[in-house]
C-alpha cells in the first residue's frame, strides 16, 4: 500500500542541512563539530529507521518533488529494495561518523572533511530513495562529486591522481547511464521503477537495442560497482582517509553502484525481460571473473588498505552475481551479502585505520606481531577475515550459502566452483595477516605497550564485529527482511 | 532395541560449557594462574560429566536426544542429536580431554602463552564434542569449523618458524576441506531440501548424479581432518609442533571427527533406510544405494589399506619420537577406515566392520594421546625428542615407562590390552569382507593389513629399546642423570589413560556389549547378523590369539634384524622420505610460480611499454590539440595507462580459462541457454 510522506525527503534533507551548518563551524572548534556530526547522522538514521519500519509494515513509502515533464520527475519512493539499501547505509554512517571523529582527530582540513561526509550521506539516501531511474541518476552523479574532495583529502599527488582518475571513471559511466536513459525514456515514455519492470512490450520489439542498452547500464554501473575491467579507479582512491575508504569505498559508493544494476535489473527491465533476453549470464559471466581475478591481484598486494581494496571489488561481485543468477534464492543471496558484507568491509577497514592511527604502519608485511599489541582490534580483524571467508559461525556464510543454492537453481553449478575457489583465494590473503599479527615475532612488543586505539575507534570496530557475530547466528536479523525483498521484486 | 526421541538439554549443555569456559578461563587469566588452571580443570570435568549423563537415557534405552535452537545459523536450526555413536565419540573425547587437561597444568610451566592456551583448548573442545553431538550437517560443520579455527592456535603455539610454517598447512588445508564439506551440502540441501543425519533415501526418490557429488566432496573434506591418505601431508608436520597436550588431542581425538564425518556420510547418509526392510531393501528400490554404498566402501577400504601401510613406512623411519607417533596415527586411521570400508563394502552384513572402527576410535584415542603425553614427560624433562639421542630413561623414568609399556602393547595389539580387541574385530572384518564376495584382491589388503600390524609392532619396540632400555649416548648421559621424577599433575594424566588401556583389554567384551553393540546397531544393519557374529563374540580363541602373536612376532624378528644390522640408523635414502616429497614439491611449485611469473612479468613489461608508447603519442597529438594558450595540460593527466596492463593480460587468460568452463557446462551439461 503506498503512503505519502515526508519522510524520505527528511533523510536526504538533515544531513544537507547538517553539513551546511558544519559549514558555520570553525576549522579549531572539534566540540561543536563532532557531536553535531554525530547527531546529524544518528538523526538521519532515525527517520530512515522509521521509513524501514513502515515499509517492513508493508507499506511503500512515496514522496514526490517535482515534475520536470511528463513521466520525468524528482521523487522518492521507499520500496523493499530501497529500504534495505537505504538502512544499511544511513546505520553504518553513525558508526562511521563516530569512528571518523576519532581518526580525524590529528588531520588536516577537518572541516571540509565532515561536511563531505554528511553531503554524501544526504545524497547517497537519495540514491536509496529514488522512485525513478532519473532521480536515481541525478544523486549518482551528485555522489560523484560530493566524494571528490573526500578522495583527494590528503592533498598529495597520490591523492590527486586518485581523484582525476575517479572523476575520469565514475563521468565515464555516468556518460554511459545517461545514453541509455535516453534510450529508455525515448523507447517506454517513464522511468518509473516498477514491479516486473517497464520493457516487457519494447522487448519484443526491439531485443538487440535492449540488450545493448541494457549492456551499457551494467557496464555504466558496473564503474561505480567495480566491475572489471572498470574497477582501476577503486584501489588508487583508497589515498583516501580511512574512514571514507571504509564507508565510501566498501559500502557507500559502490553499493550505490550495485544498487543501480539491481534497479536496472529487477525495476527496469524486469525478470521476464531479463529471462527472456538471456541478459542475466552475461552479467553473471562478467562478475564471476571478477570474483576470481581480483582476489588473485588481492593477493599480489602489500598495502593493507589496497588489498581489502580488492577485496571489496571480488565482494562485490558475489552481490551482482546474485542478481544475475534471476533466481529467487540467488537474489536472496546477493541482498544477503550487500548487508553481509557492509558489516564485515567496514570492520576490517576500521580495524586497517586502526593500526595506521595506533603504529602508522600501512604495509602487511609491517604487522606481524600486532595482535599482541592491539588485540581488540586484531580480533575484530579475525572476525571481519573469517566471515569474508564464509566460514560458518560469521555472517559472510549465510550469503554464500544462498548464493550456492541459487546458482544450483539456476541450473549452473559452475558458481559454486567459483565461490568455493573465491573463498579459498580469501582464506590465503586475509588469514596471514591474521595469523602473522598474533604468532610472528615482529616489531611490537609484548603487554607492556599495549595500546589500542582511541575508544572513539575502538567502540564502532567492536560493535560491528560484535554485530557480524549476531547476524551470523540469529538469521532472523536479515533473512525474512531479504525474503520480502525478493518477493517484492518477483 | 528401542527407538524414540527425547528432548534433552544435554548436548547443548556440553558444547556451550567448554564454550563458555573459555570466556570465563580467558577473564580469570587475568586474576591469578591458580584461578586459571582451576577453572580450566572444572569446566573440562563438568563437560565430561554432561557427556556421561546421557548414557543411561541414549545407550542403556537405546534412545536417541534431540534438541534444536530455531533460527540459529543459516536456513536451518542448530540441532543436536545423540545416537549411541555420537556418544562414544563425545564421551571418549570429553574423557580424553581431561586427562590431556590436568596434564597440561603441569606441562605448561614451561611454555608461555598459558592464558592463551586453556582458553583456545576449551574453545576447541566445544567444537570437537559438537561434532558428534550435532544433528545435521550444517551444525556438524560449524563445530567442525570452530574447531579447525580454534586448534590452529594450539598448532602454532610455541610460535617457532617450524611451527609457523606447519600451522599454515594446517589451517589452509583445515580451510579447503572446510569448503569441500560446505560445497557438498550446498548440493545435498537444495537437492534433499535437509540436512538432517539420516539415510538420504527418505527424502529422495531414486539415484542421480548429485548425491555421489555431495558425498564425495564430503569424504574428501573430513578425509583431509582424518589424514586419508593423499591429504594426510599436514599431519605428520602439524602433529608434532603442538604441545604434549595438544599433539595428543590433536592425534588422538580431533583426527577422529573426521572418521566420524566419513561415517556418518557413507554408513547413514548413503544408506537406505534401517529396519526390519533392510534385507529386502537390497533387491528392491534401492538397489542403486546400496550398490553406491558397497562401490565407496571398497574404494575406502584400498584407501584406508594405503594409509595405515604409508604410515608404518613413515613411522618406522622416524627419529623423532613426536613425529613417529604422528605417522603412527596415519596408520591407525587406515585401521579404522578400512572398518568404516568393510562396513559399507558389505551393505547390510558390515556390522563387523562399524564394531572394528568404533572400537578403534575408542581405543586409538586413548593409547595415543597417552603415548603423546609421555613423549611430552621426555621433552619437558629433557628437551630432546630425537631417539637416537636418548636412551636408559626406565631408571629416571619409571612411571613414564610403564606407561609407554602399556600403550604400546595396546597399539601393538597384545592380548589382554586393548588394541587387541578392536584389530581383532578389523581383523574378522576383513577377512569377511574377503569370503563374502571373494575378491582376491581383498585377500592381499588382508596381508598389508596383517603387515602394517606387525610394522607397528616394530616401530614400537624401537621406541621403547632406543628410548627407555638401552644405555644412554655418553653425551646425553649426564643430562639423563639429573632428572628427577614427573610431576603429580602430569603422572594422574597419563595414569588415567593408561587404566582404561588395561581395563578394557582385560574385559574386551565389557566395552563391547555397553557401547559398541548398542551403536552397531542404530545403523542400518541387518540386526540377525549383528546378532549372529558381533554379540558375544569371543576374543580370546586360540586362532586370534595365535594371529596376534604371530604379527608380535614377526615385528619382534624385524626389530630384531634392524639391531643388530643397524639398520634403523641406515635410515631409508631422503628422496623417499616424505618431508622431502613436501619440501621439494614446495620448492618445485615455488620455481614453477616463479618462473611462471618472471616470464609474464617480462610479457607484460614489454607489452606496457609497447602500450604506453602507443597512448603516449596519440595523447600527445591530442595535446597538440589544446590550443589555449598557458593550457592546463589536462590530458596529460589523463592517462589511459592507468588501466593496469598486466591486469588486462591475466584477465585475458583468465577469460580463456572460464571460457572454457562456461562452455563445458553449457555445452556438454546442457545446462544455461
Amino acid at each position: 500500500m503506498e503512503i505519502f510522506s515526508n519522510l524520505p525527503l527528511l533523510a536526504v534533507l538533515i544531513p544537507v542541512l547538517g553539513s551546511i551548518l558544519l559549514l558555520f563551524v570553525p576549522e579549531k572548534n572539534d566540540y561543536v563539530r563532532n557531536p553535531l556530526a554525530f547527531a546529524v547522522s544518528f538523526v538521519t538514521a532515525l527517520v530512515v529507521v522509521s521509513v524501514v519500519r513502515l515499509v517492513l509494515q508493508g507499506h511503500i513509502v512515496c514522496h514526490r518533488l517535482v515534475e520536470i515533464l511528463p513521466g520525468l520527475e524528482l521523487s522518492f519512493r521507499v520500496d523493499p529494495l530501497a529500504a534495505l539499501f537505504g538502512g544499511a547505509a544511513s546505520v553504518l554512517w553513525v558508526f562511521a561518523v563516530l569512528y571518523s571523529t576519532g581518526y580525524m582527530a590529528h588531520e588536516h582540513n577537518r572541516r571540509r572533511y565532515f561536511i563531505y561526509y554528511l553531503l554524501s550521506l544526504g545524497i547517497t539516501m537519495g540514491i536509496a530513495f529514488a522512485a525513478n531511474l532519473f532521480t536515481l541518476y541525478l544523486f549518482y552523479e551528485l555522489l560523484t562529486l560530493a566524494t571528490y574532495p573526500l578522495v583527494v583529502h590528503e592533498g598529495n599527488e597520490e591523492a590527486q591522481k586518485a581523484g582525476i582518475r575517479y572523476i575520469i571513471y565514475s563521468f565515464f559511466g555516468a556518460g554511459l547511464i545517461l545514453y541509455s536513459l535516453f534510450i529508455t525514456y525515448g523507447l517506454v515514455g517513464t522511468l518509473s521503477f516498477t514491479q516486473g519492470g517497464i520493457m516487457a512490450e519494447v522487448a519484443r520489439t526491439a531485443p538487440l537495442l535492449l540488450t545493448t542498452v541494457f549492456v551499457a547500464y551494467i557496464l555504466g554501473f558496473g564503474v561505480k560497482a567495480a566491475i572489471m575491467p572498470l574497477h582501476s579507479w577503486l584501489p588508487s582512491a583508497m589515498a583516501a582517509p580511512t574512514p571514507v575508504s571504509a564507508l565510501l569505498h566498501a559500502v557507500a559508493v559502490v553499493k550505490s553502484g550495485v544498487y543501480g544494476i539491481l534497479r536496472v535489473m529487477y525495476s527496469i527491465f524486469g525478470t521476464e525481460t531479463m529471462a527472456e533476453l538471456n541478459l542475466g549470464i552475461i552479467v553473471a559471466v562478467l562478475v564471476s571473473f571478477t570474483i576470481i581475478l581480483s582476489s588473485i591481484i588481492a593477493l599480489r598486494q602489500d598495502v593493507l588498505k589496497r588489498r581489502l581494496a580488492y577485496s571489496t571489488i571480488s565482494q562485490l561481485g558475489y552481490i551482482t552475481l546474485g542478481a544475475g543468477l534471476l533466481t529467487p534464492l540467488g537474489l536472496s543471496g546477493g541482498l544477503l551479502h550487500i548487508i553481509n558484507h557492509a558489516l564485515l568491509k567496514i570492520t576490517l577497514f576500521f580495524c586497517a585505520g586502526a593500526i595506521i592511527t595506533v603504529t602508522g604502519k600501512k604495509y602487511i608485511s609491517e604487522l606481524k606481531g600486532v595482535g599482541r599489541r592491539m588485540p581488540i582490534t586484531m580480533l575484530a580483524f579475525t572476525v571481519g577475515a573469517v566471515g569474508m571467508v564464509g566460514i560458518l559461525p560469521v555472517n559472510g556464510f549465510i550469503s554464500k550459502w544462498y548464493l550456492m543454492g541459487g546458482s544450483l537453481e539456476a541450473g549452473m553449478p559452475i558458481f559454486i566452483i567459483i565461490l568455493i575457489a573465491s573463498a579459498l583465494l580469501n582464506a590465503a590473503y586475509f588469514f596471514p595477516i591474521v595469523t602473522a599479527a598474533f604468532f610472528k615475532k615482529g616489531d611490537f612488543e609484548a603487554p607492556p605497550q599495549r595500546g589500542e586505539a582511541p575508544l572513539s575507534m575502538l567502540v564502532p570496530i567492536a560493535l560491528l564485529a560484535v554485530l557480524s557475530l549476531v547476524v551470523g547466528f540469529k538469521l532472523d536479523l536479515t533473512v525474512p527482511f531479504v525474503e520480502m525483498v525478493v518477493q517484492y521484486l518477483y | 532395541m528401542t527407538q524414540g526421541y527425547d528432548l534433552s538439554v544435554l548436548p547443548l549443555l556440553a558444547v556451550l560449557l567448554p564454550a563458555c569456559g573459555a570466556g570465563v578461563t580467558a577473564l580469570v587469566s587475568f586474576y591469578s594462574a591458580w584461578w586459571r588452571n582451576f577453572t580450566a580443570t572444572v569446566v573440562t570435568a563438568a563437560t565430561l560429566v554432561a557427556v556421561a549423563a546421557m548414557y543411561p537415557a541414549v545407550v542403556v534405552q537405546g534412545r536417541v536426544l534431540e534438541y534444536q535452537l530455531l533460527n540459529i545459523v543459516s536456513p536451518l536450526n542448530l540441532t543436536f542429536r545423540v545416537d549411541s555413536f555420537s556418544f562414544i565419540v563425545a564421551v571418549i573425547a570429553s574423557f580424553v580431554w581431561l586427562a590431556a587437561t590436568i596434564y597440561a597444568l603441569a606441562y605448561m610451566e614451561h611454555e608461555e602463552n598459558r592464558p592463551r592456551f586453556f582458553t583456545l583448548l576449551l574453545l576447541t573442545m566445544s567444537g570437537t564434542i559438537g561434532v558428534p553431538l550435532a544433528g545435521d550437517f550444517l551444525s556438524l560443520l560449524l563445530f567442525f569449523e570452530v574447531m579447525s579455527l580454534a586448534s590452529y592456535v594450539l598448532v602454532v603455539h610455541t610460535q617457532t618458524e617450524e611451527a609457523y610454517s606447519a600451522g599454515d598447512l594446517y589451517l589452509y588445508l583445515g580451510v579447503a576441506g572446510g569448503m569441500s564439506i560446505l560445497a557438498g551440502l550446498a548440493f545435498l540441501y537444495f537437492r534433499n531440501g535437509t540436512l538432517a543425519i539420516m539415510p538420504a533415501t527418505l527424502v529422495v526418490q531414486g539415484m542421480d548424479v548429485v548425491i555421489p557429488l555431495a558425498a564425495i566432496l564430503m569424504i574428501v573434506g573430513f578425509g583431509i581432518k582424518a589424514g586419508m591418505a593423499p591429504l594426510h601431508i599436514w599431519l605428520p608436520r602439524a602433529h608434532p609442533v603442538a604441545p604434549a597436550p595438544a599433539s595428543a588431542l590433536l592425534s588422538g581425538i580431533m583426527i577422529k571427527t573426521g572418521a566420524y564425518g566419513i561415517i556418518r556420510v557413507i554408513n547413514v547418509l548413503l544408506v537406505p533406510a534401517a529396519g526390519a526392510g533392510a534385507l529386502e531393501s537390497i533387491k528392491g528400490m534401492y538397489q542403486e544405494f546400496w550398490s553406491m554404498v558397497s562401490n565407496m566402501g571398497y574404494v575406502i577400504i584400498w584407501i584406508g589399506i594405503i594409509t595405515m601401510f604409508m604410515g608404518v613406512i613413515l613411522a618406522v623411519i622416524q627419529e623423532n619420537i613426536k613425529k613417529m607417533l604422528a605417522c603412527s596415527s596415519i596408520s591407525q586411521m587406515g585401521f579404522i577406515l578400512v572398518g568404516i570400508g568393510v562396513a559399507g563394502y558389505l551393505k547390510y552384513e558390515g556390522a563387523m566392520g562399524m564394531a572394528g572402527a568404533s572400537y578403534h576410535i575408542i581405543n586409538h584415542a586413548l593409547f595415543k594421546s597417552c603415548l603423546f603425553l609421555a613423549a611430552g614427560v621426555i621433552a619437558y624433562k629433557l628437551g630432546e625428542l630425537n631417539m637416537y639421542n636418548l636412551g636408559g630413561l626406565w631408571k629416571k623414568l619409571p612411571f613414564t615407562t610403564l606407561v609407554v609399556i602399556i600403550a604400546s602393547l595396546g597399539i601393538a595389539g597384545f592380548p589382554f590390552f586393548n588394541g587387541y580387541a578392536s584389530k581383532t574385530l578389523l581383523h574378522h572384518a576383513m577377512v569377511e569382507a574377503y569370503e563374502h564376495y571373494g575378491v582376491k584382491a581383498l585377500l592381499e589388503a588382508e596381508r598389508i593389513f596383517m603387515l602394517s600390524a606387525a610394522g607397528t609392532v616394530l616401530y614400537y619396540l624401537k621406541f621403547i629399546y632406543l628410548v627407555f632400555l638401552r644405555r644412554p649416548p655418553d653425551e646425553m648421559a649426564a643430562k639423563i642423570e639429573g632428572i628427577k621424577g614427573e610431576p603429580r599433575a602430569m603422572k594422574l594424566g597419563m595414569a588415567m589413560l593408561a587404566v582404561m588401556i588395561v581395563f578394557i583389554g582385560i574385559n574386551p567384551g565389557f566395552l563391547l556389549s555397553e557401547l559398541i553393540v548398542p551403536t552397531v546397531y542404530s545403523f542400518a544393519f541387518a540386526p540377525s547378523f549383528i546378532e549372529h557374529h558381533v554379540v558375544g563374540i569371543n576374543f580370546f580363541t586360540a586362532g586370534d590369539i595365535l594371529s596376534s602373536l604371530v604379527v608380535i612376532g614377526l615385528g619382534s624378528i624385524a626389530f630384531a634384524i634392524g639391531v643388530k644390522t643397524g639398520l634403523f640408523k641406515t635410515s631409508i635414502p631422503a628422496w623417499l622420505g616424505q618431508e622431502f616429497f613436501a619440501t621439494q614439491l614446495g620448492k618445485l611449485l615455488a620455481a614453477c610460480w616463479n618462473g611462471l611469473s618472471n616470464a609474464v612479468m617480462k610479457v607484460l613489461a614489454f607489452g606496457g611499454a609497447i602500450f604506453r608508447r602507443i597512448f603516449r603519442s596519440s595523447f600527445t597529438a591530442l595535446q597538440s590539440l589544446d590550443y589555449r594558450p598557458g593550457s592546463s595540460g589536462a590530458f596529460r593527466t589523463f592517462n589511459l595507462t592507468n588501466l593496469d596492463f598486466d591486469v588486462i593480460l591475466i584477465m585475458g587468460i583468465l577469460a580463456a580459462a572460464l571460457g572454457v568452463l562456461f562452455y563445458l557446462q553449457f555445452r556438454v551439461l546442457g545446462i544455461g541457454f
